[in-house]
């Protein structure tokens, strides 16, 4: 009884930390507050633009990308929406061969687009992979976050139903979400070693 | 009473035996089906084991900041924490299967790997499936208390994290308080069922560990009744021929035997007769019934001045020892022995039936009342055994019977009695033995078509010229 007692208590443990690390959100730097000039993509100016940008070797985004793909069947076409998969400077062309990017391509109504240095990924203040803006038709930001609920885990969760909030014309009370998925790009003073 | 498949009577002792014989099998069943479902689990966790391992390399082998990657911690989870989830239900398959520890054990244990699974494949609803997967696997213990901890382990998991981090399994921030109602709802859903399944899985074993153990002692009995049955009948005697006396006996057996046992011992002058009826029956009563027919052909050969007392005494001396040394029980017996010498006399002692003389000068039966106690009771009887004597004329008929004969139709209502047989006797024109032996047993069998215990009659009738008879 005590050894089984002792074995609970340490896979209750292990556990706890699973779960602690799945709940470590990004960090990611504010969103503008209105559509930035000279991107690489226009916004739409009649109806809402979501953009979500994406590490394309993150299996934490896949996650994410379910959960786009239910925000896009619900908006039916009720919204602009595109994909940046962030492309880092010396990568070769194998880069974005890989099954997040093919999902992303095979949905209907989205445009995916590579993101050379993530340059305009880092202008939408994203940091990490699965981070989501929505600029409505006036280009006033209107939500930036993460659309899983943690770290590659599908499910209903906030960011999603404020997305489809805003998609759909209605308020939203959570203009903002934490982010789970991996660094889109090396951070300064860490380059070659894991993100997360 | 009770009745078995074939029909045989079963008595309370045999009625618990089977009952304790089926308590013993439904416990080995029950404990081969943990065992056996304890090594399933083995399996399937083991398997588990690797498809986690195999889901973290594939689904997320590493993570990455920009281009730079290291391996996911999935990969250390799946490997780490699947052995972890592992080791105790190994350790108690390997060393206490079947034991109820290892199959709580293994309950807890696979809960745990529901959730693991379904964190490594990041949360997709058909991994939850694994849940009411494995509680349906749980219930193939047939032990309903496994789905306990199972449960405690999914509505635990369920309520600590809607009280500590509601996003993780609700998906957003403030849930209802009733949302871990509805997702405990579905798991007691399918537990309802499976209690059913499981209890009446169950019942089902422990019928069938009835059937199976009444089979065993039923073909027990069936076995030790047949050696008991030849042990019987080998003791019969096959020829006698006593100058001056014409005998003939026949015994019945009973469905199960029911401990008969009678003899006829020449001598020089005479003959010995020996009747009783060991208490009991089968294989254990015709050994005492061995003994007692054993004992008294070694006592009464070429001893001419030995009493039919003296007889009993040595009987009861032989009996009672090897049955404590044997079996530890008191089986006893009822015996009568009697002398015959060829010029009429005849001494009785022992305590069997009483001894029914025919006499043919007045066509009537007289009852000479046999004294004596149980044989194999007590280690001395010599003081409680009585004798009593008589003398045959010719034409006078010794009739000796058990009481599986006066009782014939006492378990349906009146028994034949000895009154009945003595006017049955008294009925028969010019009586010989063999018409005495056919008729009795005929009108005992209109009586009464069942006979639960054996019928034995014995008739010897004097003669001025000695005959050979046949029993």
């Amino acid at each position: 009884m005590i050894a089984a007692g002792v074995w609970l208590l340490a896979v209750a443990s292990a556990m706890g930390g699973v779960f602690w690390y799945a709940a470590r959100p990004g960090e990611d730097a504010p969103a503008p507050v209105s559509w930035p000039d000279g991107l690489q993509f226009a916004r739409d100016r009649d109806k809402p633009t979501v953009v979500m940008m994406a590490h394309p070797r993150c299996s934490c985004t896949r996650a994410s990308l379910s959960e786009l793909a239910q925000i896009v069947t619900r908006a039916q076409g009720r919204a602009a929406f595109h994909v940046l998969f962030v492309r880092p400077e010396g990568v070769d062309d194998g880069w974005t061969d890989t099954d997040t990017y093919r999902r992303a391509t095979a949905l209907p109504g989205v445009r995916v687009t590579p993101d050379p240095g993530g340059v305009t990924a880092a202008r939408l203040g994203a940091t990490t992979s699965g981070h989501v803006v929505v600029y409505d038709r006036n280009g006033t930001l209107r939500f930036s976050g993460g659309i899983t609920a943690s770290r590659g885990h599908e499910g209903e969760n906030t960011g999603r139903s404020a997305v489809l909030a805003v998609v759909n014309g209605g308020a939203t009370n959570d203009t903002s979400t934490k982010t789970f998925g991996c660094e889109l790009a090396e951070r300064a003073g860490i380059e070659g070693t894991a993100g997360r | 009473m009770k009745e078995t498949n074939n029909g045989m009577t079963l008595r309370p002792a045999e009625a618990a035996a089977i009952a304790k014989r089926a308590q013993e099998i439904e416990a080995e069943r029950f404990h081969d089906n943990a065992r056996r479902t304890d090594r399933l689990f083995a399996g399937i966790m083991a398997g588990q084991w690797v498809f986690g391992i195999i889901l973290a390399l594939t689904l997320s082998p590493y993570s990455w900041a920009g281009k730079t990657r290291a391996i996911h911690v999935h990969v250390p989870i799946a490997f780490g924490l699947g052995l972890l989830i592992n080791v105790l239900p190994f350790v108690l398959v390997l060393r206490r299967p079947g034991a109820a520890i290892t199959r709580y054990a293994i309950a807890v244990a696979q809960m745990l790997w529901s959730a693991l699974l379904i964190h490594l494949t990041g949360g997709r609803i058909e991994t939850h499936f694994h849940v009411f997967g494995s509680l349906a696997l749980l219930a193939f213990y047939r032990d309903w208390r496994v789905l306990v901890p199972a449960t405690v382990v999914v509505a635990a998991d369920h309520l600590v994290r809607q009280l500590v981090w509601p996003e993780s399994v609700y998906g957003i921030v403030t849930p209802e308080n009733w949302r871990f109602v509805e997702h405990a709802f579905w798991v007691l859903f399918e537990d309802s069922f499976l209690l059913v399944s499981c209890i009446g899985g169950a019942k089902e074993m422990k019928r069938l560990a009835e059937q199976h153990a009444r089979l065993e002692i039923t073909e027990q009995m069936e076995r030790e009744l047949e050696i008991a049955t030849r042990v019987q009948t080998a003791l019969l005697p096959r020829e006698t021929k006593v100058p001056g006396l014409e005998i003939t006996g026949r015994m019945i057996p009973a469905a199960e035997v029911g401990g008969d046992y009678y003899d006829v011992l020449p001598t020089i002058d005479g003959c010995w007769f020996g009747i009783g009826d060991v208490a009991g029956h089968g294989l254990e009563a015709g050994l005492v019934m061995l003994q007692a027919q054993s004992a008294v052909k070694a006592l009464v050969a070429g001893r001419r001045e030995i009493s039919p007392a003296d007889v009993l005494a040595e009987v009861n001396r032989v009996v009672y020892d090897n049955s404590r040394r044997s079996s530890g029980r008191k089986l006893h017996m009822t015996l009568s022995v009697m002398r015959y010498w060829d010029d009429g006399r005849v001494e009785i002692a022992g305590a069997h039936q009483d001894v029914i003389v025919y006499r043919a000068a007045t066509g009537r039966c007289e009852q000479i009342e046999a004294r004596g106690t149980w044989i194999g009771l007590v280690p001395d009887i010599a003081s409680a055994t009585g004798t009593t004597s008589t003398r045959l004329a010719d034409g006078d008929a010794l009739v000796l019977y058990t009481d599986g004969l006066t009782e014939a139709g006492a378990h349906e209502g009146d028994g034949f009695g000895v009154e009945r047989l003595c006017s049955t006797i008294e009925s028969i024109a010019s009586p010989s033995p063999e018409r005495i032996r056919d008729t009795v047993l005929d009108t005992v069998s209109k009586w009464s078509a069942n006979h639960p215990d054996d019928i034995t009659l014995v008739v010897a009738q004097r003669r001025a010229e000695p005959a050979a008879v046949a029993a």
